[in-house]
């Protein structure tokens, strides 16, 4: 089930008015895990090749590694609430679960270990399971949370607005929302989530369709001048530089895309999903990038490893000189388990590495460069225009080259040696960050110059708006749904799948 | 309970701007669709479809041949007249289309161009064998239930009466949405494909020609369209195969044609097309169709067929001037035959 085809629109307005139309309880949340269900099947019904059998069986077969992992997983659940103890029993309960997502996800250093599914199945959604799971066999172990009912268990860790790609939504919020019957809707509210839903489709449809375009053209002409001039040769890295910015841009049109959507269609059903971006090309450094960037994978991370592993560390060998130094280990370890997390292969080991180095570093030249300045100094130099530019620039640079290690296909330029793949990313890095901190500064360059003209700011100069009326919102509603309509039909075969759920 | 039913029903009011944008869409889709400004401006990367729309307006009027060939793309691509109008010395039209303009606009096509020329001596059937055979194709001619594909819709929508309209609409109701958001993705396809941007999973044999080149080609050929290389056509390789399947000709819809078309003046002829000889199926081809047609499929060179695929591999010039040879050469012996 496409997220831009009409069969996802049409299901989930049914899903939403049966959900709103119920009272708190069972029947609602057995309707939302129907709802899941069937949009697990439906997934599953898009996996070519189509096999033969009645469709729906199919369906079944094809998402049996889901719902088994499911369905293991409130075992955990189950068991990590009658635990006595935390000590010992919860973290072969995590072992558990992470063994079996290993497992069924086919991660390649396991691939001699048979399969339970066969050649063909799909693993969608499977990710952002086990956060839910674990985070429900942690919580309850520890006492935070009561363990749920395996209706709401399932409303929750399938739940179908955020089962592909998230946002990951923690379970009291949730069974809150759940619990809550959904306050009548304004038509203020009303119109702003159907607005979300369109910008959604408009960042997933005609943007997502040029973004991905250009970004496929590049990564053609960086294959071409690879083989073409070899790998010492400003084209390369130049070509290589804009492939990675625009393949970026890309990921982030798609990524958010889908976010706006389901965020937008959750409030018509009542539920407050978390935002997952955060304008994340104004991030000041990598650290504060992971802080704007797919926020709630963060979030989970930072709750759930990062803030434990980091106290195990710090009881260890803490002390007040060693411990800032232990949080730049603890951002190592938590962001090398974020890129393993990604994918299934090797290639994922080295962009954890990569993400793990780049965070860490950037922690350590916080300390060290506040030990030589002082602290005020160093808020002082955060603050100034130059060095935001340069810690932008160098923070999405290098996000994008890291990146590049998803999308490069080492095949097609078969003579370049790992030693010149590495020499090559590291100059074309170079190449974007320097450019991207000329841009930025020739903006701000800009910027200043529009403010001797418009002291006030552009926004006091055009007229104040008014609140709408409902009529007013409709129309204008319509025009934008005609403006998408108009470009799901252009395009309809061109329009990008979505990235994330590979992840 | 009935209040919060009440509540829900008055959300449906919501979805005004919905029903109104989805209804401009589908306006939308049926102008442009029936309009001339898209045949000629936004469907260049359709061929076929635009020498359907030719063949059903008055570029075939007036025409006046003897022998007229009629039927799906292999009618199209595989004869060309001038061939067998020098095997025949009788003047030769082909009138072929698309299968789905065919399947769903063959009277229209028929009775237009039966309307504006002389009765031809010849009506020659000429289809691919596999049309029929319920797995290769949805719009086979002898299942019109089936649901058609929008080259159907539009020969009907675009020159057929109120109650041709009507007639496919009724009967298969999805294509009144299918249809207009068809015409508006073709467009789209045809401005990717205009700026350049091959965004979109293009069939080689889309690719950009002009409403202008499709008719000077049609009637320079008197309405054959040839296969060129620089579409990507080069041939199948000598090595293919086709595993063998079971035919199963549509002896009914055979037998309608043949009956609905001849007259004293006219005679109905039906032709299959040729096959690539590494397919296995030749024998049971030909045992299937055999008594049943005119001419049944013969084999040639795999180098003379443009895809590797059952029902829509087309065959190049080499293979279309054989193909016309063949059928000029059986038309001449059945008129030496006839005359006294």
């Amino acid at each position: 089930m496409n997220f831009d085809s009409i069969l996802f629109l049409g299901f989930s307005f049914v899903a939403v008015m049966a959900i709103r139309f119920c009272a708190p309880g069972r029947l609602r949340d057995a309707i939302i895990c129907v709802a899941n269900i069937l949009f697990i099947l439906g997934c599953a019904k898009d996996i070519p090749p189509n096999l033969p059998g009645f469709q729906s069986f199919v369906a079944l077969k094809l998402s049996s590694p889901v719902i088994l992992f499911v369905v293991m997983g409130y075992f955990a659940v189950y068991a990590a609430g009658r635990m006595h103890s935390t000590r010992g029993a919860l973290p072969i309960l995590i072992l558990f679960v992470i063994t079996i997502f290993v497992w069924f996800k086919r991660y390649s250093l396991i691939s001699f270990v048979p399969t339970l599914f066969g050649n063909i199945f799909t693993t969608i959604g499977l990710s952002y399971i086990l956060f839910r799971i674990l985070h429900l066999v942690i919580d309850v172990a520890q006492g935070s949370i009561r363990t749920p009912g395996f209706m709401s268990y399932l409303s929750y860790s399938t739940f179908f607005l955020n089962f592909v790609s998230g946002p990951i939504q923690r379970y009291p919020d949730f069974a809150e929302q759940s619990a809550r019957r959904p306050a009548p809707l304004k038509y203020q509210e009303v119109y702003a989530s159907i607005g979300r839903v369109i910008v959604g489709y408009f960042l997933i449809i005609p943007v997502s369709v040029a973004t991905s375009a250009l970004s496929k053209k590049f990564t053609l002409l960086f294959y071409d001048a690879v083989n073409t001039n070899g790998i010492m040769s400003y084209d390369v890295w130049g070509v290589l530089a804009i492939a990675a910015a625009v393949q970026l841009v890309n990921l982030f049109v798609n990524f958010s895309g889908y976010m706006h959507i389901v965020i937008g269609i959750g409030r018509l059903a009542g539920f407050h999903l978390p935002e997952n971006f955060n304008h994340p090309f104004r991030s000041e450094n990598f650290l504060d990038f992971w802080a704007r960037w797919h926020i709630t994978l963060s979030d989970w991370f930072k709750f759930y490893l990062f803030n434990p592993f980091l106290k195990v560390l710090v009881n260890k060998w803490g002390n007040p000189k060693s411990t800032p130094y232990l949080g730049a280990v603890a951002f190592f370890v938590t962001f090398l388990i974020i890129g393993v997390w990604h994918g299934t292969s090797l290639n994922f080991v080295f962009v954890g590495i990569l993400f793990g180095l780049g965070v860490s570093i950037n922690k350590i030249w916080q300390i060290e460069i506040s030990k030589r300045l002082g602290k005020n100094r160093y808020k002082e130099l955060c603050l100034r225009q130059w060095y935001k530019n340069i810690s932008r620039s160098m923070a999405l640079s290098y996000f994008s080259m890291v990146f590049a290690l998803y999308w490069l296909t080492p095949k097609m330029i078969p003579h370049v040696t790992m030693v010149g793949f590495i020499e090559i990313g590291i100059l074309a890095f170079l190449v974007l960050f320097s450019a991207g901190a000329l841009t930025l500064s020739a903006s701000d360059y800009i910027k200043s110059y529009v403010h001797l003209i418009f002291p006030t700011g552009l926004k006091k100069i055009l007229p104040a708006t008014t609140e709408w009326s409902e009529l007013q919102l409709a129309a204008w509603t319509c025009i934008k749904l005609f403006a998408i309509a108009n470009f799901a039909a252009f395009l309809s075969g061109s329009v990008p799948d979505f990235i994330y759920k590979a992840y | 309970m009935v209040r919060r039913l009440f509540i829900n029903l008055s959300l449906t009011r919501y979805l005004l701007p919905f029903v109104i944008a989805a209804t401009l869409i589908l306006v939308e889709g049926y102008a442009l669709g029936t309009s001339d400004f898209f045949v000629k401006y936004l469907l260049f990367n359709h061929k076929m479809a635009q020498a359907d729309d030719i063949k059903f307006t008055a570029e075939t009027e007036h025409i006046n041949a003897d022998i007229v060939f009629v039927g799906d793309s292999s009618s199209l691509f595989d004869v060309i007249p001038s061939v067998v109008e020098s095997a025949t010395g009788l003047k030769t039209y082909n009138l072929g289309v698309t299968i789905d303009a065919f399947a769903h606009g063959e009277s229209l096509l028929l009775s237009h161009y039966l309307q504006h020329n002389h009765p031809p001596k010849y009506i020659v059937l000429h289809v691919n064998p596999w049309i029929q055979v319920n797995h290769y194709d949805t719009s086979r001619l002898g299942n019109r239930d089936g649901s058609p594909q929008w080259e159907g819709i539009w020969v009907r929508v675009r020159h057929g009466s109120f109650r041709d309209i009507a007639a496919i609409f009724t009967s298969n109701p999805e294509s009144f949405i299918n249809f207009p958001l068809g015409t508006l993705s073709l467009a789209g396809q045809s401005l990717e494909n205009y700026f350049g941007q091959h965004i979109g999973d293009f069939d080689h044999i889309q690719a950009k020609i002009t409403f202008d080149e499709v008719r000077a080609r049609l009637a320079a050929n008197a309405g054959f369209l040839e296969l060129t290389e620089e579409n990507g056509h080069h041939g199948i390789p000598d090595n293919c195969h086709f595993e063998k399947l079971e035919a199963q000709p549509d002896n009914e819809y055979i037998q309608s044609f043949r009956r609905r078309y001849s007259t004293k003046d006219t005679t109905v002829l039906v032709f299959i097309a040729p096959i690539p000889d590494c397919d296995e199926s030749l024998a049971s081809l030909q045992h299937a169709y055999g008594g049943l047609v005119d001419l049944p499929p013969r084999s040639m060179p795999p180098r003379y067929f443009q895809k590797q695929a059952y029902s829509s591999s087309h065959t190049m010039l080499p293979g279309a001037i054989a193909n016309s040879q063949n059928a000029g050469a059986y038309i001449r012996e059945l008129r030496s035959r006839e005359l006294p």
